[in-house]
């Protein structure tokens, strides 16, 4: 049972950073973004083709992060500069990136077995204390780093860009760029989780990332719904929170002897329960993202 | 002083042009006026209010026609970099203020208006002082709220802050589109009041546009009355207080057979 907490709560911390991402897109600039599907496999799939390729594990959070930045920046460029709908710019790059991965992995799958990985400096499996203690710290880094961001000067065009892409005009904000930096940056932690999770189970796939977008908006209600709280620093850690309890509430479900194919309807009640607990005015928040665009 | 401050010129917008849907919105429409003059626009619906705002602020292109601010071409600036010169309060208080940000982030943000932000800190403390000073000399309270969303403010407080925001980094040119519609008549009255203190201690050229023609009246200094995308008159001075409410208000519904010239 211990193994299994700690399996979750590194599941749940590699999973927060993407969930940190997501936060960017849908909560802050107001852009439901599904590139996050292939942008976390683009990240996995550099990162593992670059290690089998010699470079050390620690390489592969500035690479993972440079590799989903450019996922994203495929979605912005075709939003900002063609024109495209928010939701099929996602889905166009989506497909892209699907392709890009396969013939970057050459196949769909490649494994990192008897690479030498990030995580093996801490000698997994037989310490989890110090991967975990590991994680905590990426993830908090990366989560005073987002607090710090939108607080900057460029943070505060970043959130005006999501609240009023009009308004914000008006106060001279060259929304196609802050929409390009936010969903670049979003894409960029997806695909640094990317790069850590195919290091921490061992090899990538093609269909690693199926599921990411909806797994990462129960992570991020179930951490909402924690708090009535709108701030930005508090709200970075509850979703960090949420991310964490959804992988103990996936991982319990699939100890009491659900089966791994049954994940996609936990995650579902999972998120219409953080729905009903978040009230109705956090799901109409939710129907105003993903359909009013 | 000259008056070639602002210069518009046989401004024309056409929209759907060719089409059974044709509509003309603005007509040859020429206006030059001088730095720092408040002017009052009021016209019935359609008269082409609104389109002017959208010509001269970038929402919009003309079909025909120029527009010089200080000998500078605006119509070759994208919406974001008129925005320097041009600031806008509109009439949705909603839609002049970033209402999920706070009251000093919303500041923050005009003052950085007019240049690329960085990333150094967005608020920053001379800044906040600076802030406080300003809402204090409005003695309604708002330097207290410094720090509450401006989701949390009434429709009145909004705009408020929608006008010091509009003129906090100094524009060239102030357009008020009806920014006080959409309030109830007294907190409309001290709306106004610190319109024409803002305008008045910044020496802001102004636009407005209003239903009111009693406020049309009262405030600034030229009445620029629009039909069908023309100007109907142009009055100023004594001519312009003793103007009937009465008669322009039946003019612009269209009651008046034969309209009098001014």
């Amino acid at each position: 049972m211990g193994s299994l907490f700690f399996t979750s709560v590194e599941l749940g911390l590699l999973y927060a950073i993407v969930v940190l991402g997501v936060f960017l897109t849908f909560r802050i600039l107001n852009f439901p973004d599904l590139t996050v599907d292939s942008s976390f496999v683009l990240g996995a799939a550099v990162t593992t083709i670059l290690i089998r390729n010699g470079m050390p594990g620690i390489l592969s959070i500035f690479v993972g992060f440079m590799a989903g930045f450019l996922g994203g920046s495929l979605t912005a460029i075709l939003h900002t500069r063609l024109g495209i709908g928010k939701i099929l710019s996602g889905i166009l790059s989506m497909s892209i990136l699907y392709t890009i991965n396969l013939r970057l992995m050459n196949g769909p799958n490649v494994s990192l077995l008897n690479q030498p990985r990030i995580i093996e400096i801490f000698k997994i499996p037989t310490n989890h204390f110090y991967l975990t203690l590991f994680l905590i710290i990426v993830v908090l880094t990366i989560k005073f780093f987002i607090d710090w961001f939108l607080q900057t000067e460029f943070g505060l065009w970043l959130r005006a860009t999501g609240n009023n892409e009009i308004t914000s005009q008006s106060f001279s904000i060259n929304t196609k760029l802050t929409k390009f930096v936010g969903i670049g940056i979003s894409n960029g932690l997806v695909g640094l989780a990317g790069g850590l999770i195919t290091q921490y189970q061992g090899f990538s796939d093609i269909n690693m990332g199926v599921g990411t977008v909806i797994l990462s908006l129960a992570a991020l209600m179930l951490g909402e719904a924690l708090t009535s709280k709108n701030k930005i620093p508090i709200l970075t850690f509850v979703i960090v929170v949420g991310s964490i309890l959804y992988q103990l509430i996936v991982n319990i479900a699939l100890q009491l002897g659900l089966a791994g194919s049954d994940l996609k309807l936990i995650t579902a009640l999972i998120v219409i329960i953080s729905l009903l607990i978040g009230g109705k005015n956090k799901y109409q928040f939710y129907e105003k993202k993903l359909f009013n665009n | 002083m000259k008056k070639n401050f602002l210069i518009i010129n046989d401004l024309t917008k056409i929209y759907d042009v060719g089409t059974s849907n044709e509509i003309v919105a603005l007509k040859n429409f020429s206006l030059s006026i001088k730095k720092g003059e408040f002017i009052t626009i009021v016209g019935s619906n359609a008269a082409g209010k609104t389109t002017l705002f959208s010509l001269i602020n970038g929402s919009e292109l003309p079909t025909s026609g120029s527009i010089l601010l200080e000998r500078k071409n605006l119509l070759a600036l994208p919406e974001f970099r008129r925005a320097k010169l041009i600031s806008c309060v509109r009439q949705n208080p909603n839609d002049s203020v970033i209402t999920s940000m706070t009251l000093a982030e919303n500041l923050a943000l005009a003052k950085i208006n007019g240049r690329n932000a960085n990333l150094n800190k967005g608020v920053k403390k001379e800044w906040k002082k600076e802030f406080k000073i300003i809402l204090e000399s409005f003695h309604l309270g708002l330097e207290k709220r410094l720090d509450d969303k401006v989701s949390s403010l009434s429709g009145g407080q909004k705009q408020i802050i929608a006008l010091i925001m509009a003129t906090i980094s100094k524009p060239k040119l102030l357009l008020l589109d009806e920014h006080t519609a959409a309030l109830d008549p007294n907190v409309s009255k001290t709306v106004l009041r610190i319109t024409d203190q803002i305008v008045k201690a910044g020496e802001i050229t102004t636009l407005m546009i209003t239903h009111n023609i009693r406020q049309a009246i009262e405030h600034g200094n030229l009445l620029i009355l629009l039909e069908k995308g023309r100007i109907g008159f142009k009055v100023s001075g004594i001519k312009k207080q003793s103007l009937n409410i009465i008669e322009i208000e039946n003019r612009l519904e269209n009651r008046l057979a034969k309209p009098k010239n001014y």
